[in-house]
């Protein structure tokens, strides 16, 4: 059995690299068709660079870089697509990958960058090989940006935190 | 003085200041012409900043600033409640209006992109810190930027045998005291903390001539030491007049031809390695737009335009002053010789 793994390191939140996966955790993730959340459009900006996409949140602060499949993914997932239909634009995937491709676009919906909604999608007709999927969420703004500008900084102000 | 202020604030016709007699001095800031009004003792004070890109009187210009001291009975139509994240006040904000109240430095900064008319306005004058004096008006220049082909940046740029490199990196990451090495290396700068970049032209304009920083730093320069403010001794950084490190160091313009992302390696050697334009975009962007209050999506894609077009290398800092510069030295002339 094998588990995925997601390390914490200083202002980054999570790393999603599959390495090993434990397959009776997926139970939870029951994704049907998402898409991005159109809502908070306005609040984020994604800029695509070769090999690595960036968000970024301008609400929380946080800043994400997807890299690997979850670029394509990600460009799927921005007009819409079933879960599935993820999985099935991908040539000769393992179980394993399905679980990574899971897990990730279940963190997309946590994070509030993709929604779950219930209408349908044109189906990918393109297929893609897989590669490992890098999704990583920056932190070290959000607190700058979440930071109350009058309680919680020294005698500087904002954003110069308090000791 | 402008009535848009006033009507958005609601404040009718209270008397704004006391001492009415106002100085204006003239600046470029990029290709524009800005012009500050300052009472009391506020140009000493905060326009020491700006003086190497002062100029004589102009008849016309493009945005101006009313940079005052205003009357301790002012009452301001807001309380401490009302500010936001980044000190921003909601209810005085909108397509037109950008507005901040900085609590640190107990100033407002206000600025109507109709009128292109800004104020920055303190209680006291002696209120000012030291290091708010390093990069005044910065968010009137951010929200001025928006309509321009500018924007304002947090880095540092360094001017070597002619090729222009800009330094991004979060605090801690080398970038200050890279540039003040390379100045007392002989080399210039446009600047040390914040700078105004033309991402479509690849050009850099200065906006300050300080420099901040911190006692480790410091002590890597004793030659510095001499130009330690006495106010600023319990203060974490330093604040440094570029002029004052080495006469003819600062300059106001250059052209950007690499983006260099210092970090501090604790003791190894310095090397300098190229790097993705994603990794530039992660030094210089979140930095730059979390720090600038509004405009956030715009300035994303300046800074995203600017990070596709420089060729981006990082550079693993040792403690070595001396062994930095070399190796940027010998990075610039490798470069050189590559034309």
């Amino acid at each position: 059995m094998s588990s995925i793994l997601k390390v914490r390191i200083p202002h980054v939140d999570f790393i999603i690299l599959v390495y090993e996966i434990e397959r009776n955790n997926f139970e939870e993730y029951h994704l049907n068709f998402i898409r991005m959340l159109k809502s908070r459009k306005a609040k984020l900006a994604i800029d695509k660079f070769p090999g690595e996409i960036i968000i970024v949140d301008f609400e929380s602060g946080s800043y994400y870089s997807l890299r690997g499949s979850a670029c394509i993914i990600w460009e799927q997932c921005e007009s819409g697509i079933e879960k599935d239909d993820v999985i099935a634009s991908f040539d000769n995937i393992s179980g394993e990958q399905r679980n990574q491709i899971t897990i990730f676009l279940n963190d997309l919906v946590k994070e509030n960058l993709l929604e779950q909604v219930e209408h349908h999608s044109v189906k990918p007709t393109e297929k893609h090989n897989y590669e490992d999927i890098l999704f990583e969420k920056y932190n070290d703004m959000e607190e700058l940006i979440m930071l109350d500008p009058i309680h919680e900084v020294d005698e500087r102000g904002w954003p110069h935190k308090k000791d | 003085m402008g009535r848009d202020f006033f009507n958005l604030l609601n404040i009718g016709d209270q008397p704004l200041t006391v001492i009415e007699e106002l100085q204006t001095h003239y600046y470029t800031i990029g290709k524009e012409v800005l012009a500050i009004n300052y009472n009391e003792n506020l140009e000493e004070i905060l326009g020491k900043s700006l003086r190497h890109v002062e100029i004589p009187p102009q008849p016309v210009t493009d945005f101006r600033i009313d940079c005052l001291v205003i009357n301790p009975d002012f009452g301001f139509p807001f309380q401490k409640e009302d500010y936001g994240a980044q000190g921003l006040l909601d209810r005085y904000n909108d397509e037109y209006h950008f507005s901040t109240f900085h609590h640190g430095v107990n100033s407002y900064s206000f600025y109507n992109r109709k009128s292109k008319h800004g104020y920055y306005l303190v209680r006291n004058s002696a209120d000012i810190p030291v290091w708010e004096a390093s990069s005044p008006f910065r968010n009137i220049f951010h929200w001025w930027s928006g309509d321009t082909e500018y924007q304002l940046i947090h880095g540092a740029y360094l001017s070597i045998y002619g090729i222009g490199i800009i330094l991004s990196g979060k605090g801690g990451s080398g970038k200050s005291s890279t540039t003040i090495g390379g100045i007392l290396n002989g080399h210039k700068t446009l600047g040390e903390d914040y700078l105004l970049i033309n991402p479509y032209l690849n050009e850099v304009y200065s906006l300050y001539c300080t420099a901040k920083l911190d006692h480790n730093a410091i002590n890597r320069f004793p030659e510095l030491e001499v130009f330690i403010d006495a106010r600023n001794t319990n203060e974490e950084k330093t604040l440094l007049y570029i002029e004052e490190i080495r006469k003819g160091a600062i300059k106001i313009f250059g052209k950007v031809n690499f983006h260099l992302l210092p970090q501090v390696n604790n003791g190894t050697h310095t090397s300098i390695n190229t790097t993705s334009s994603s990794n530039s975009f992660r030094s210089l962007s979140p930095s730059t737009i979390f720090q600038l209050p509004r405009l956030e999506e715009l300035s994303f894609k300046k800074c995203s335009k600017f990070c596709r077009t420089i060729p981006a290398y990082e550079i693993s800092l040792g403690t070595d002053p001396e062994e930095i510069n070399n190796v940027l030295d010998e990075f610039i002339k490798n470069q050189l010789q590559a034309q």
